[in-house]
């Protein structure tokens, strides 16, 4: 089965198709990846940048508000007068107009007169400073940007900030990254502006917000970019600032669904983008989900790295798209492989079913149905085989016509001699008595001495035709009945001199020329030497019976096939009269003579063809009128079994061969 | 010499019996198998039977192998119309001497006759 034509058709095509089908799910797939990854990295990148202008807008929020107020004619006259109070309930409003976790107002010598909930009294100032008012007494320009307060900083700001930024790291115990926020720091967005009427600086007032817990930027970075957008209950996008590598605002989420402040950025991903300045693109297992992540340095007003901006986006997405893609491309190759297996069935069909068909005829044929159904003639090379099987099926076809003649033609000479041997055993029975009376007393009186000679030679006319008698009596009785055959195997060209010496007194005699050819490496025969014999000679005979003297008889050998078998023949041509054509068909027919009455019986040629079938072989005749005849006799070279209805006549095993069976 | 001649054909018994009678030879004759048989049973010995096969009622065989019971040491010569080899392996196994076809000239008959008495001497 697996190894028939059909099988190893759609075996290859399966093959094809799948080779195609996994190249293109290997390669296409990996393209595709490639494709979808470095969209999603290109995205991620600009979700960086707008998470970087939110965070930027946010910085330069407080520093608008803080110059919205710092140039207000209130602020100036409060500044002017030292009215502490005054400056204070506005910056509480400030604070909520803005937002802000602190803010405090700085007299130009940097004491802190002001802060939201607190005042120092008159002439006196509150504790601490702040990295902001710092750097705008230093160099006289407004700042905003990123800063760290350390815990007292924070602590004298707000006791409670203090206690915002204090965030336990779960892996605090045990980290040893050698990178260390400081107890109690906080990152800040800050901004500090100078305060001037007419040139004379009359304060410095700052503001801005801890980032630690303060979830307003990447939430807003949240709604903005990513819009919140979930994705098989993941939130598609998410942001975060770093403090150092520790996460102090995010909104990515836990497992518990709590936010995973506390928790730190990876090793890697800190090297490059804290110590080493770079942003960072690529994917990255972010808490508990891989992302397609960006990161990027924050840098406080001192230009020292600080912090970090991430955003991430789900990498499931991504791979999910390449997961579909992939799974269509199996599709599209499982696909390919079913359309092969059909058409390859198809196609098998097509080319196996007038194969199919031949073999089916091919059956039938030696079945013996010659003419077999084979189906339509395929215009393919197929079409070639099949014309070539037709013209083999009519080729047998007229064959075993031919042989079916044989046969009847067989059947019919045998059944004439059964016939004639009933009627010839007959009448012999009954004539031969009353030739014996003749006879003897025709002997007895030609005895007599006192014959006159008149009487005594009609006597002997008398004798001479009642021994005519007897003679086509016993031609009668030799036809009818076919004597046992002892064949031997016989070397023809021994055989055939045998003959022609024994007719060369009697050609010489007519002035006939007698030609024989020997062949060179003949096969030998298996033959009846006597009954062989017989038969050759009586054709060489008759041959000279119709050739004029001055004629040629040529006797030679030829290779020659018969009914498909192989053979040889013997060719024996005369020069003489030839033979009329409508006496061809009865020449070897028992009675059948042309020769002047008294000089043949008319079975020398009928008993000849019976011995040359009984050996299994073929005479047949050849004549034109004038030209002369030519006899062939065919003998196959194989020996053949005698066929049955040749024992038909001697079926007794010790059946012996037969005096005086001469033709 | 004695010989018995057995035909249903007087032409044939008569011939027989003209070729024999030349040649001073001592003859009988039956025209069919139950007269052979009631001459063989009475005469004192025959040198030679000379028989035909196809007779009616009783055929030649038939009357070789009793005149054989009788006459173990008599010579027998069949004649025939139709002399086949069926025919000389029969009469052989029955203990014939010889066989000659019909017609036959009166040198043939007397040929066959010396040739199968030979093996058995006159006595």
């Amino acid at each position: 089965m697996f190894y028939s034509t059909r099988s190893k058709l759609i075996v290859s095509f399966i093959s094809v198709s799948l080779l195609v089908g996994i190249v293109s799910l290997i390669v296409g797939g990996q393209m595709l990846y490639n494709s979808i990854l470095s969209e999603a990295h290109h995205r991620v990148s600009q979700d960086l940048n707008v998470a970087r202008v939110i965070y930027d807008d946010r910085v330069n929020a407080i520093r608008l508000s803080l110059e919205t107020i710092g140039l207000s004619g209130d602020v100036h006259s409060a500044l002017d007068t030292g009215d502490r109070m005054s400056l204070m309930s506005l910056l509480d409003q400030v604070a909520i107009r803005g937002n802000l976790d602190f803010a405090g107002v700085v007299s130009p010598d940097g004491a802190v007169i002001c802060r939201m909930g607190a005042y120092a009294p008159a002439d006196g100032v509150l504790p601490g400073k702040n990295p902001v008012t710092e750097f705008v007494l230093t160099t006289g320009d407004a700042v905003a940007g990123t800063v760290v307060l350390d815990q007292a900083m924070l602590g004298q700001e707000n006791p409670k900030l203090a206690q915002r930024v204090l965030i336990q790291s779960p892996t605090d115990n045990q980290d040893n990254r050698g990178i260390q926020t400081e107890a109690g720091d906080g990152l800040a967005i800050a901004a500090a502006v100078p305060v001037t009427v007419d040139g004379r600086p009359l304060g410095i007032i700052y503001g801005g917000i801890v980032l630690n817990r303060d979830q307003s930027i990447v939430d807003k970075i949240g709604d903005t970019v990513f819009k919140n957008e979930l994705y098989k209950g993941h939130k598609m996008g998410n942001a975060t600032i770093f403090f150092k590598d520790l996460r102090v605002s995010t909104n990515v989420m836990k497992k518990d669904g709590t936010r995973a402040i506390g928790t730190h950025a990876s090793n890697e991903v800190t090297q490059r983008v804290l110590n080493g300045g770079k942003r960072w693109t690529d994917r990255a297992f972010v808490v508990n989900n891989w992302y397609i992540t960006a990161y990027e340095p924050i840098t406080d007003i001192f230009n020292n790295r600080v912090g970090m901006l991430y955003v991430g986006v789900l990498e499931a997405k991504y791979a999910d798209v390449r997961q579909r893609a992939l799974w269509v491309f199996s599709g599209i190759t499982l696909a390919g492989v079913a359309l092969s297996i059909g058409l390859g069935w198809l196609l098998a069909n097509r080319i196996l079913g007038p194969v199919n068909q031949l073999i089916k005829a091919s059956v039938e044929i030696s079945n013996g149905n010659l003419l077999p159904e084979i189906g339509p003639i395929s215009k393919s090379d197929i079409g070639l085989l099949q014309k070539k099987f037709e013209k083999m099926a009519s080729a047998l076809r007229e064959r075993e016509q031919q042989r079916h003649e044989e046969h009847e033609t067989r059947m019919l000479q045998s059944e004439k001699q059964a016939s004639v041997g009933k009627l010839a055993a007959g009448v012999a029975h009954e004539i031969n008595n009353p030739l014996t009376a003749v006879l003897t007393f025709t002997h007895l009186i030609l005895r007599r001495k006192s014959l006159p000679d008149d009487v005594r030679e009609d006597l002997k006319t008398v004798a001479l035709q009642t021994e005519r008698v007897r003679n086509i009596v016993k031609g009668l009785l030799n036809f009818s009945r076919q004597t046992h055959l002892d064949p031997e195997s016989i070397n023809l060209n021994r055989l055939m001199g045998d003959c022609v010496s024994l007719m060369e007194n009697n050609a010489l005699i007519r002035g006939v020329g007698l030609n024989f050819k020997r062949k060179d490496s003949l096969p030998m025969v298996t033959l009846d030497r006597n009954h062989f014999q017989s038969v050759i000679v009586n054709i060489i005979i008759n041959a000279l019976d119709a050739t004029k003297p001055g004629g040629q008889i040529y006797i030679h050998f030829r290779s020659a096939t018969f009914m498909g078998r192989t053979g040889i023949e013997i060719v024996i041509r005369d020069t003489g009269s030839g033979i009329d054509p409508e006496h061809l068909d009865k020449l070897f027919d028992p009675f059948f003579t042309t020769k002047e009455v008294g000089k043949g019986t008319g079975l020398g040629l009928a008993v000849s063809a019976g011995i040359v079938e009984r050996h299994g072989g073929s005479i047949s005749v050849q004549s034109k009128v004038g030209k002369g005849s030519a006899f062939a006799i065919w003998l196959p070279v194989k020996p053949e079994k005698s066929s049955p209805q040749n024992n038909k006549w001697c079926d007794q095993p010790s059946c012996e061969p037969q005096t005086g069976s001469n033709i | 010499m004695r010989i018995l001649i057995v035909d249903d054909d007087a032409m044939v018994v008569e011939s027989c019996k003209r070729i024999l009678k030349e040649e001073g030879i001592s003859i009988q004759t039956a025209g069919n198998s139950r007269q052979a048989k009631e001459i063989l049973e009475k005469a004192e010995r025959f040198d030679l039977m000379l028989t035909d096969i196809k007779m009616p009622k009783q055929d030649g065989f038939q009357l070789v192998s009793q005149a054989k019971k009788k006459w173990p040491d008599m010579a027998i010569l069949m004649m025939t119309g139709y002399l086949t080899q069926e025919t000389i392996e029969k009469g052989s196994q029955g203990g014939v001497e010889g066989f000659i076809a019909k017609p036959f000239t009166p040198e043939e008959l007397l040929n066959a006759i010396w040739k199968n008495l030979k093996k058995k001497p006159t006595e």
